[in-house]
């Protein structure tokens, strides 16, 4: 995971959208499988930055996505 | 002393032009365009922000500036030698110093900033020191010097590095300035087209030219250089005369220009010069095969002649006169005193005509006076003195004439035109161009006016060049002398030592290419294979591999052309680049003899000078 989250967000910084956002898909698909069975307060924090993420997304801004994947999702796994 | 203070001393030691059209941006009334605030990322360091037309850009990671730098740099190769970055957009120059961090010493940059107000918030706020004061640093800003953009690129992109040249932008100034982004493409474009013809002539010219630098460096010696010319000229306007067919018909007239203008004329003209009794103050010749008739009239060799080291040899040995050098090749700018620092480069242009209107406007004159400047044909005729000089068929172009008729128009005349249209743009408003050819193509941004009118109302000055010329002291002092003689003789033991890494790196391939037949991997392939690397990075890291790989331009063309294309398998790809380099090699050995030869004959020739 913290391998893909590297890569991701190094894609992102570097402006390369479409395969930043393949791999945003497939750390959301990841991050699924991962939050079964993990404290409650701890899976609403990565709900927060995924939320966070997501709203990023939205707004076009490439590199804040990019930083909260490297620095507020990374250290939560 | 504050930063600001700092970087204004800075800019007015080193970039004088900007200095000066800095200030007056400063002092008219300016309505900014756009608003600049630092905050502080998480990390600690600090991000730009830009509002333009209400709109925010974040410039940087609000995390970490300096993470979203590194990463981002990544993308690029960036260790080459003699690698060339070209950036649209500043910012607050933490992609810039990332990108410096992963090149090589020798790097060139050329930075190209839209935002004049971004330039004077970077001015307020930061350390400008690596940027303003530094030769391989080329920072362009619309509004102050962006005219020069054109110039820069062309010197800083050549046949020998077009191929790992990084040209890229700032993540958020495509956005931001779109529309002159677009002209920044195009500009960065265009010089990369005309690099790869360079790289042809080069193929043409490339031992000539080399052989041309050894000579001359015996006059380089005792020369002047163009720059201890700049502003000497008052306000007199300078006249350039070309050699195009319509010169015949106002050749006489030039005569009364003499003393109330500079007359500076081209090589090829001096023979119909001689024959109207015209004496002009300067003549300028660059090409390294030019016909060494022009240099027969006794006025054309006791004219001061500016001129390039690159420019025939035979021909400077004619010349008699003082020589003033300007468009050195980069190993005679190695060789120039300190006080004329490398990377004040003239455009070219690519005729010795287009090259004088660069060097008239690096003189600071304020207004240039064409004549015979046609870039046309005229009743069949190429040339002034009713000649036709091509020497094969050309391809020919309508162009529309001072009087609004199409008239035909050579390939490469078609280019000079384009080029004049595009440098004069440039100069609005700083230098008025007057074409007094009296016929030939219509030159964009020119007044069209006879050459007895241009005198009248342009030639109010009295100059005499001649007296210029006398008072100027040769540029190389006895300290300069010597120490321009020690770095010859390190150049030549430079490449000695060149000459015993070829055949070690020789050596390596050969054995490299046989671990290939055999399909061995192991221990010494790997340390041959970095042999190879430590090996050619020595020999090219020196002086010396700028003349050698002119002298094998060509060769290095046809046998390099083609080395990172890969067909086939790993295997087979390896094995040919192995051969391919070694092919290289081998023609490097035989440049580094001839050249090593040619230079002991240049340094016996400045000796003996002495």
């Amino acid at each position: 995971m913290e391998e893909l989250i590297m890569q991701t967000s190094r894609l992102l910084y570097q402006n390369q959208m479409e395969e930043g956002n393949k791999l945003v898909n497939e750390i959301i698909n990841r991050l699924i499988v991962y939050l079964n069975g993990q404290p409650a307060d701890k899976v609403a924090r990565i709900n927060q930055i995924l939320i966070n993420g997501l709203n990023a997304m939205e707004a076009g801004d490439a590199v804040l996505l990019a930083d909260i994947l490297r620095f507020d999702l990374l250290p939560e796994l | 002393m504050s930063c600001y203070a700092e970087n204004l001393k800075l800019l007015e030691q080193f970039d004088k032009d900007m200095y000066v059209n800095y200030l007056s941006w400063l002092d008219e009334e300016y309505k900014k365009q756009v608003v600049l605030r630092e905050e502080v990322a998480k990390s600690g360091t600090t991000y730009l922000i830009m509002e333009k037309n209400g709109k925010q850009f974040r410039m940087n990671s609000c995390y970490s500036p300096e993470n979203e730098a590194r990463e981002w740099a990544q993308q690029f190769s960036l260790n080459n030698i003699r690698q060339v970055v070209i950036m649209y957009g500043l910012g607050n120059g933490a992609f810039l110093a990332q990108l410096r961090q992963s090149c090589k010493e020798d790097a060139v940059f050329v930075i190209y900033e839209p935002s004049l107000d971004l330039f004077h918030h970077l001015m307020q706020h930061s350390d400008l020191q690596r940027i303003i004061g530094n030769g391989r640093m080329h920072l362009l800003v619309q509004g102050l010097n962006e005219y020069r953009f054109g110039n820069i690129l062309e010197a800083s992109l050549s046949w020998d590095n077009i191929n790992h040249v990084v040209a890229t932008e700032h993540p958020k100034y495509k956005e931001i300035y779109p529309q002159e982004y677009v002209c920044f493409c195009q500009q960065v474009n265009n010089e990369w087209v005309k690099a790869n013809m360079n790289r042809n002539t080069m193929g043409y010219f490339g031992q000539q030219m080399v052989r041309n630098t050894c000579e001359n460096l015996a006059y380089l010696s005792n020369g002047h250089f163009y720059e201890q010319y700049i502003g000497r000229f008052g306000d007199a306007p300078v006249i350039i005369v070309s050699a195009g067919p319509s010169l015949d018909l106002n050749i006489e007239k030039l005569k009364s220009a003499k003393g109330k203008a500079v007359i500076i004329a081209v090589d090829s003209a001096m023979r119909e010069l001689d024959k109207h009794g015209v004496e002009p103050d300067f003549i300028v010749s660059i090409d390294p095969k030019k016909s060494l008739r022009h240099m027969e009239p006794l006025i054309a060799r006791r004219t001061p002649l500016f001129c390039s080291d690159t420019a025939r040899s035979e021909l400077l040995e004619q010349h008699e006169g003082e020589k003033i050098f300007f468009g050195l090749s980069p190993f005679a700018e190695k060789l120039k005193p300190q006080q004329y620092p490398e990377g004040k480069h003239l455009g070219t242009g690519g005729s010795v005509s287009t090259s004088t209107f660069s060097l008239s406007v690096a003189l600071q004159f304020k207004t240039v006076i064409f004549v015979g400047q046609d870039l046309a044909y005229k009743n069949g005729m190429s040339h002034a003195g009713n000649r036709m000089v091509d020497k094969e068929e050309q391809k020919l172009f309508q162009v529309e004439d001072i009087f609004g008729n199409m008239i035909a128009s050579r390939h490469d005349w078609y280019q000079f035109l384009g080029w004049y249209e595009e440098n004069i743009k440039k100069l609005e408003g700083q230098v008025e161009i007057i074409d007094a050819t009296e016929g030939g193509a219509r030159i964009p941004g020119t007044k069209i006016m006879s050459l007895e009118k241009a005198i009248e109302t342009y030639g109010k000055a009295e100059i005499d060049c001649k007296k210029i010329v006398e008072e100027i002291n040769s540029a190389y002092t006895t300290e300069h002398y010597e120490r321009m003689l020690t770095d010859i003789e390190n150049v030549m033991k430079d490449m000695e030592n060149s000459e015993r890494d070829i055949k070690e790196v020789m050596f390596a391939l050969e054995q490299l290419c046989r671990c290939c037949e055999r399909k061995d991997y192991g221990k010494t392939y790997k340390k041959l294979t970095k042999d190879v690397v430590r090996l050619g990075a020595n020999i090219k890291e020196r002086d010396s591999y700028i003349l050698m790989a002119s002298w094998i331009a060509k060769e290095s063309h046809d046998i390099l052309g083609s080395i990172n294309q890969m067909d086939g398998n790993i295997e087979d790809n390896e094995m040919r680049i192995y051969k391919k380099s070694l092919d290289f090699y081998k023609e490097l050995e035989v440049a580094a003899k001839e050249v090593k030869q040619l230079l002991r004959g240049s340094y016996k020739k400045i000796i003996d000078k002495e």
